[in-house]
């Protein structure tokens, strides 16, 4: 009988560059941003039409939507013009990473190597997100936006009195600011943990149905993980964007200043 | 059909509020892990177990306690109308 080899937690190194060890996921990564630079060159050769049809439409209707949604989040559409573009960019990433590691291939076609006198087979292709590091690296650049707006939006003064205020003058606002600091972290685990246990659980989820029963019945599986998918993506963007508002909205007078 | 201000306002602070309820959760967790591991940390490092322990853990609460209630202000102040001078 077949023996059941659950997914690692870590990616896996597929081939070395000198010492660089290159993951499963990094090439899965280069793929996703290849996918998503030839629909921007094919988008670009077709010509920008004031009556849109066809393709153009159905990105139009995109980009509206997302906008549409953000505006409403934020509530500010100067703010939201600002930041779209990070938003969205994470966004298609995201989903499109989440959906491409659910083609077929991923994490079945691979290498067969011997470890401590077991063979294994190290997929070639792994889901982008399955992959903690990746999720990581996404929380910090988000992380690092809210700091960039909120600094370059409040200024020195109004964004970082947040976490550093004088504990002579003021001891709670002090306490306060040592609590904003923490809660800088917390934003980098709560993006990172969420992302990488929904995809990582869909992974394991879709494995062992799989296993159990070949066909047919991963079917419906597969549709719950295109939806997981997409929410996933879409709260991490949302989160995202929450964080961005929050950070460049002032505390207590300033917020409604800078309002 | 374009909203007025004042709703599109009352529509962000929800869309706030649910991110908050998105993360409360980590909230809480994380001033546990930083609280409560260094409190373990310096027990190790100093050999005066329980002290540092029972301190992280009551700065732990303080703190996830102080980060839910800083970030839900935040949320009510943004709806706020401004104030006159």
């Amino acid at each position: 009988m077949a023996q059941f080899v659950p997914p690692t937690l870590a990616s896996e190194p597929v081939f070395h560059i000198g010492e660089f060890a290159v993951r499963n996921t990094h090439i899965t990564s280069v793929l996703t941003f290849l996918v998503i630079l030839i629909a921007v060159l094919f988008l670009r050769r077709k010509k920008y039409q004031l009556v849109p049809s066809g393709i153009q439409n159905l990105f139009e209707m995109l980009i509206g939507t997302l906008f549409d949604f953000f505006n409403q989040v934020v509530g500010d559409e100067e703010k939201t013009r600002k930041f779209f573009p990070i938003v969205t960019t994470i966004f298609l990433y995201v989903i499109l990473s989440n959906w491409m590691g659910l083609l077929p291939g991923f994490g079945s076609i691979g290498i067969w190597e011997t470890h401590e006198g077991h063979e294994i087979l190290v997929p070639i292709l792994r889901s982008n997100f399955a992959d903690v590091n990746m999720t990581f690296a996404l929380a910090l650049i988000s992380v690092t936006a809210c700091q960039v707006f909120g600094f370059s939006m409040l200024g020195l003064k109004g964004y970082g009195g947040k976490f550093f205020v004088n504990p002579l003058k003021n001891p709670i606002g002090c306490f306060v600011g040592i609590l904003e600091l923490v809660s800088e972290f917390a934003k980098m685990i709560s993006f990172s943990f969420r992302l990488f246990g929904n995809v990582f659980a869909g992974e394991v989820l879709l494995l062992v149905i799989s296993f159990l029963v070949p066909y047919v019945a991963p079917l419906p599986f597969y549709g719950l993980e295109i939806f997981v998918g997409f929410i996933q993506a879409l709260v991490f963007a949302f989160l995202t964007l929450v964080f961005l508002k929050i950070a460049t909205t002032g505390h207590g007078h300033d917020a409604h200043e800078h309002n | 059909m374009a909203k007025n201000p004042e709703a599109q306002k009352q529509d962000a602070k929800m869309w706030s509020a649910y991110g908050l309820a998105l993360n409360l959760g980590f909230m809480i967790v994380t001033p546990i892990l930083v609280f409560g591991g260094g409190g373990v940390l310096l027990d190790k490092y100093l050999n005066s177990f329980p002290i540092f322990i029972f301190v992280g853990f009551i700065l732990s609460m303080v703190a996830a306690l102080g980060i839910v209630y800083v970030k839900t202000k935040d949320i009510v102040i943004m709806g706020k109308p401004p104030k006159k001078k």
